[in-house]
């Protein structure tokens, strides 16, 4: 980090420097015992449901693009970012929870106007659910490489290719080659467009690699889950714990494809941004055991390779009023599936669906008033996975009591609805992500679960627990919040 | 709920701003975009904005278009040398006032397409001279907003120098 600094102030002596940025900033007493957010997380819409962050991105012009001119500009953008603030969070702003999260070069005007070349961390993605703030038509995110961006009137094309190994598999790391690509094309600029795009991965098998992808033979899925293998193992063919077959080798391969509709500056509607994405994760690596002080890794691939995410995320944005009364509406649709995994409920095997309602209305054009809706359902579709009473510690699989269920509390569904409201200073005026944007919010929510909310509670009937279970569907927090780009 | 918003929406807005002497003045507003392209005419929504600061103080404002300046511009490139230009055409007020906006892509942040506007705002009149130069930081939520858009967004900085710089003109000259 000091070096950063050292190198950005270094670079700032020498060169034409300018700063971007995001930040946000919260305090939410909460006297419910939890943790400061409405809800589990931004499905209901991420007013409320987030916590700090912040985000610094420098750019260096070492040459500087010009007006008017076609001569060669390169720069170098290097940001840093995390979820942490001091006195605003756990991590209490320590700079261990911040990342260099982005670091390219890129130049332009070298092989034609149109082109503009990008070395380093890679994106290419169609646009954001500002509400969700979610991104489900990004590709290249994870991956480092070179891409070519041409960009026309009428048609914008991505090309990128690279290896995406790191921000697969972390420390782990095992290459694993990425390549994708995006068209945008303006229909009728500034009314109407549509693009598509795709990425995909592969990981070629590698004789010796221990972290290359393998599957231990015999090893099923529920001894995967339970974590039992070794055991279930050796007591079934009499042998030494540990004593498995050796990892068989194997290729891995992913994909994701993307899809984009965007339309509006119609009447009241500002724009509809219509995003879809489906998505074959990759496989995962290895996972680890130990049975009688033998500990022994578990190669999982053929366990972990079919597991698909299809979302679908839509938000439009009206101006109802001009000037006076702006409004914004989300929906998300998402289904999450495992073929491997007919036994366990997992986050790979649920769905979710949700809709946002954003009001604001401009009472002068700096004090706002916001009111937001939300309302959503998710469902395990591998049986319970909401625990919705302060007992349900008690029931799990088919609602009995069940030692070894796999099964987590008493629903296979959770309802949420979520309401805010409050007022906004804007000092640059009126617009629903205007900022910066100082707040001061009231939100409530609803949830079919138990204690829907981050929180530390000690969730357990044990006769020692002194602190007790609390039923409680309702959840409220008062909020004061900052929020800026720059 | 409806009927209550409804009701807040249409609350009376703040007082316009106050007004000053009448004054002929020419208004040059240049827009300058990255790549070979020529300095054209700022969009519509910014030059009637800016039009509007200069009415709102009796002022009488004078667009001059980019027929007139756009060729000359391109080698023209500083302040003095446009102001000096914009005098020397027929029939030019005494008074000028020059914005150049130059809009430049950053990159994508946090969601947002985040863009700087480079800002050149300069007033020419008799016994006042006054010229500042400014980056502005916008962030649009879409890709199809483009420089045009970014411009837009950066209106409200931009229509406070250019007030800062009237006012403190006109206030001399009352």
């Amino acid at each position: 980090m000091i070096g950063g600094v050292a190198w950005i102030t270094a670079a700032a002596l020498a060169q034409d420097v300018s700063a971007a940025g995001y930040a946000r900033i919260m305090t939410r007493p909460d006297f419910a015992g939890g943790d400061g957010r409405l809800g589990y997380w931004n499905l209901y819409g991420r007013l409320l449901n987030e916590g700090p962050y912040a985000a610094l991105e420098v750019q260096v012009e070492a040459l500087e693009r010009e007006a008017g001119s076609v001569r060669p500009w390169t720069d170098l953008h290097l940001r840093v970012e995390g979820g942490s603030v001091g006195n605003a969070d756990p991590g209490n702003g320590v700079l261990s929870l911040f990342r260099l999260s982005q670091l390219y070069a890129q130049a332009g005007n070298v092989t034609g106007q149109a082109v503009v070349w990008r070395i380093g961390t890679l994106e290419s993605s169609f646009g954001d659910l500002g509400l969700y703030d979610l991104q489900p038509a990004r590709v290249l995110f994870d991956t480092v490489g070179g891409q070519a961006t041409v960009r026309t009137d009428r048609v914008d094309v991505v090309v990128g290719a690279g290896d995406a190994g790191y921000a697969l598999k972390g420390d782990r790391y095992n290459t694993v080659a990425s390549a994708g690509a995006t068209a945008r094309l303006r229909v009728a600029p500034g009314h109407l467009e549509i693009g598509a795009g795709g990425q995909f991965y592969s990981e070629p098998q590698v004789i010796g690699n221990r972290l290359a992808p393998h599957q231990t033979p015999g090893l099923g899925y529920e001894d995967f889950v339970r974590g039992e293998f070794l055991q279930n193992y050796a007591e079934q063919n009499q042998a030494p714990a540990g004593d498995i077959p050796n990892p068989e080798p194997r290729s891995s391969s992913s994909y994701k494809l993307v899809g984009y509709l965007g339309f509006g500056d119609a009447g009241p509607l500002r724009w509809n941004n219509l995003f879809v994405s489906f998505e074959r994760l990759h496989p995962l690596g290895f996972t680890t055991e130990t049975f009688e002080g033998v500990t022994a890794d578990l190669y999982v691939h053929d366990l972990t390779d079919q597991r698909t995410v299809l979302l679908v995320g839509d938000e439009l944005q009206a101006r109802l009023i001009p000037d006076r009364w702006d409004g914004a509406c989300g929906a998300l649709l998402g289904a999450h599936r495992d073929a491997d995994n007919q036994i366990a409920p997992s986050d790979d095997d649920r769905g979710y669906a949700s809709i946002v309602v954003r009001s604001q209305i401009y009472l002068n054009p700096v004090l706002h008033l916001l009111k937001e809706w939300s309302y959503a359902v998710e469902t395990s579709a591998n049986g319970n996975r909401f625990r919705n009473h302060a007992d349900s510690i008690f029931t799990g699989q088919d609602g009995v009591q069940n030692d070894r269920g796999l099964e987590f509390g008493d629903a296979d569904k959770r309802v949420t609805w979520q309401g805010k409201a409050g007022f906004v200073l804007s000092p640059l005026g009126p617009g629903v992500y205007v900022r910066p944007s100082l707040r001061l919010l009231y939100g409530v929510q609803h949830s079919t679960e138990n204690n829907a909310f981050g929180n530390s509670f000690v969730a357990d009937l044990d006769q020692f627990n002194t602190f007790g279970n609390v039923e409680r569907h309702w959840h409220q927090v008062v909020a004061l919040e900052a929020e800026t780009w720059f | 709920m409806v009927l209550i918003s409804w009701l807040l929406a249409c609350a009376p807005k703040g007082p316009p701003v106050a007004a000053a002497n009448p004054t002929p003045v020419d208004l040059v507003l240049v827009a300058e975009d990255q790549g070979d392209s020529a300095p054209r005419d700022v969009p519509p929504t910014a030059a009637t904005r800016i039009g509007q600061l200069a009415a709102d103080r009796n002022l009488l404002p004078r667009p001059i278009t980019a027929s007139v300046w756009s060729e000359a511009f391109a080698s023209r490139e500083t302040v003095e040398q446009r102001l000096a230009f914009a005098g020397a055409q027929p029939g030019a007020s005494s008074a000028t006032v020059l914005v150049t906006v130059e809009p430049g892509y950053f990159g994508i942040v946090s969601g947002r397409y985040r863009w700087t506007v480079d800002v050149d705002v300069a007033l020419h009149a008799p016994d006042a001279d006054a010229a500042r130069h400014f980056q502005v930081p916008v962030l649009l939520t879409w890709d199809h907003e483009r420089e045009d858009a970014a411009i837009n967004a950066a209106l409200p900085l931009i229509a406070r120098e250019i007030e800062l710089q009237l006012d403190r003109w006109l206030g001399t000259a009352n």
